[in-house]
């Protein structure tokens, strides 16, 4: 049966890759769970060869995901480099594990699509011939007329997640590699966010920015070799950062708001404009609001009092957690176009993966258990 | 009286002028705050006058605190040290605060003292009164912020530079009373258009579901 199910359904090489990639695993350490040899692995990568169906089953029970996940054909036109941040310390393997879980996050969404209209896109597009000329007055320019397009005045954004959403950008929260902030990437057409939920709110809504500083100003990103060489990997990211800054904290609206920096002051601003201390202080010396020297005494006063790291307030903002792709899945339920009968076949993906992907509750994604007739028994 | 604008703008950009005004402001809303909160300081006689030293406080933090781009101060005690005072610095000007009484009852320079004079006999500015000429070994300039009112919100703010011996004010500008501003916050609704694509192809316009609220 086993075997008349995978002959029938062909065994896609891409998948088992993405599997393992999706575990950090090398093919090494897929190789001696399976008791394979890693040749065995490579070749079944390369499409040189297909597993038996026996083993396939045991690669999938260790790789923790669904046996149709193996022949699963469903595909989404990658349109971009994935940009990371915080790629320079990042490891290759996590690096690989974010971007194929993007990368689900996208195939997830495209099924979808099959049966919804998302919000369009609808972003401002820039004339940008060599992203590598760009000037920080440049890119000041460019996070005013952005704020303009979306409709937003100069002061802290309320939900930066909702807003993007709303233009039609996806975006997932995910617990990622320590090293990793997060990332974006095209998807037919469509750009796609994943941030790490570790991160407090402040930092992941910096890191939001960021990526949509890469959406914005480095579409002419045409290959990954591109984004490893680390000159241009340095220069995007610092372009990134500063758009970042500049769109979540306009100088305008500071240099009238910013008197004071003691500790008090920068608590409330933070409170206020739901970013960072440490992302506050450079953008304030960014904009000569304040010297190099008070920039400075702010980052020593967050060391003396240890929060660097953990900084006051970080418990109480709530982060701005994503809700489109979970409204859509309510909506497909609702009008059992994709329910949980059906999901598992449609998306065959680890259930805990995609949860933790799509922010959808996990009982909506497993299948009820079906219980027949019940037949009391009487002792 | 010489507008000390003419004098001081070669040391501090127009955007410090308002920052030095938010400063002084948000020490007299703390103050008020204090003053407020606090019945034996704000509900009671003896307590009452205390503003007026309360208030050199405050206004001495706000300024500290202020953002203005490479401002340096130092806290210098008075000439019998039973006091201390903030010394603010940037670009080769010194400057100090003083409180100078309230609407009715405001003295136009501040009190007389060695530890200014001290800094007015440095100071290297060009005036017409021979008192004033320039010294060749002269280092920074000074002026003095005069505050003055009892309420939430100062009723002046001045900026004078006063002569070597403290005699009188060779210069003076008023400024702005800036209070920190703020500007709205941005709040962003729910507006995700999603609609439902006809499942059977029958030409059924799709339903929609605009979910903005």
């Amino acid at each position: 049966m086993l075997r008349k199910q995978i002959q029938q359904a062909k065994f896609n090489k891409h998948q088992l890759q993405s599997a393992r990639k999706a575990k950090a695993w090398t093919m090494t350490r897929l190789a001696d769970e399976v008791n394979l040899t890693r040749q065995a692995i490579s070749q079944y990568e390369k499409g040189d060869a297909n597993p038996s169906p026996e083993k396939l089953r045991d690669i999938a029970s260790k790789l923790e995901q669904p046996l149709q996940y193996f022949t699963w054909n469903k595909k989404v036109e990658k349109q971009s480099p994935a940009t990371f941040r915080s790629l320079a310390s990042s490891a290759g393997r996590a690096r690989e594990q974010a971007e194929v879980w993007i990368g689900i996050f996208a195939t997830v969404v495209s099924v979808m699509q099959e049966n919804v209209n998302l919000p369009k896109v609808s972003i401002p597009s820039f004339e940008i011939p060599d992203f590598t000329r760009l000037s920080y007055t440049d890119i000041d320019y460019m996070a005013i007329e952005a704020r303009k397009f979306f409709g937003l005045g100069n002061g802290p954004i309320s939900n930066l997640t909702l807003l993007l959403e709303n233009h039609g950008i996806l975006i997932s929260f995910k617990k990622l590699n320590k090293n990793l902030s997060g990332l974006s990437q095209w998807y037919d057409g469509r750009p796609f966010i994943l941030v790490d939920r570790i991160k407090s709110a402040s930092r992941t809504r910096f890191s939001i920015a960021h990526e949509l500083g890469h959406i914005l100003l480095h579409q002419q990103l045409s290959s990954d070799s591109e984004i490893l060489d680390k000159k241009i990997f340095k220069q995007i990211e610092d372009q990134a950062n500063y758009f970042a800054s500049s769109f979540m904290l306009p100088e305008s609206a500071l240099s009238n708001e910013v008197y004071g920096i003691d500790w008090e002051s920068m608590v409330a601003l933070k409170e206020r404009w739901k970013m960072s201390i440490g992302a506050m202080a450079m953008r304030l010396n960014q904009v000569r609001i304040i010297s190099d020297s008070q920039k400075i005494r702010i980052f020593r006063e967050l060391s003396s009092r240890n929060a660097r790291i953990h900084e006051p307030l970080d418990s109480s903002i709530r982060q701005d957690e994503p809700r489109l792709v979970r409204k859509v899945a309510e909506l497909l339920d609702s009008e059992k176009v994709l329910t949980t009968s059906n999901i598992p076949d449609a998306m065959p993906i680890n259930v805990d993966l995609m949860a933790e992907l799509t922010q959808i509750p996990k009982e909506q994604l497993l299948p009820q258990p079906h219980y027949g007739n019940v037949i009391s028994i009487i002792r | 009286m010489n507008d000390a604008r003419q004098i001081i703008d070669r040391f501090l950009p127009e955007v410090d002028y308002e920052k030095l005004s938010q400063g002084v402001c948000a020490g007299f809303e703390s103050c008020y705050e204090l003053m407020k909160s606090n019945a034996a300081l704000g509900n009671f006689q003896t307590g009452i006058p205390q503003w007026s030293h309360l208030i050199r406080t405050y206004v001495e933090y706000g300024l500290t605190s202020a953002s203005i781009a490479e401002m340096n101060y130092e806290f210098r005690p008075n000439n019998a040290r039973n006091c201390w005072h903030v010394r603010y610095h940037k670009n080769g000007a010194a400057w100090t605060s003083h409180f100078v009484g309230g609407a009715n009852n405001k003295r136009s320079k501040a009190r007389k003292a060695i530890y200014k004079s001290e800094l007015a006999n440095r100071m290297s500015d060009l005036f017409l009164d021979d008192s004033m000429r320039p010294d060749a070994n002269l280092d920074y300039s000074y002026f003095q912020l005069l505050h003055a009112g009892y309420t939430k919100s100062p009723d002046s703010i001045t900026l004078v530079i006063p002569s070597r011996d403290q005699s009188t004010i060779v210069a003076a500008t008023s400024l702005p009373i800036v209070k920190p501003s703020v500007a709205m916050v941005e709040e962003v609704e729910e507006a995700m258009h999603i609609e439902l694509i006809s499942i059977n192809g029958e030409g059924q316009d799709a339903e929609k579901t605009d979910s903005a609220s």
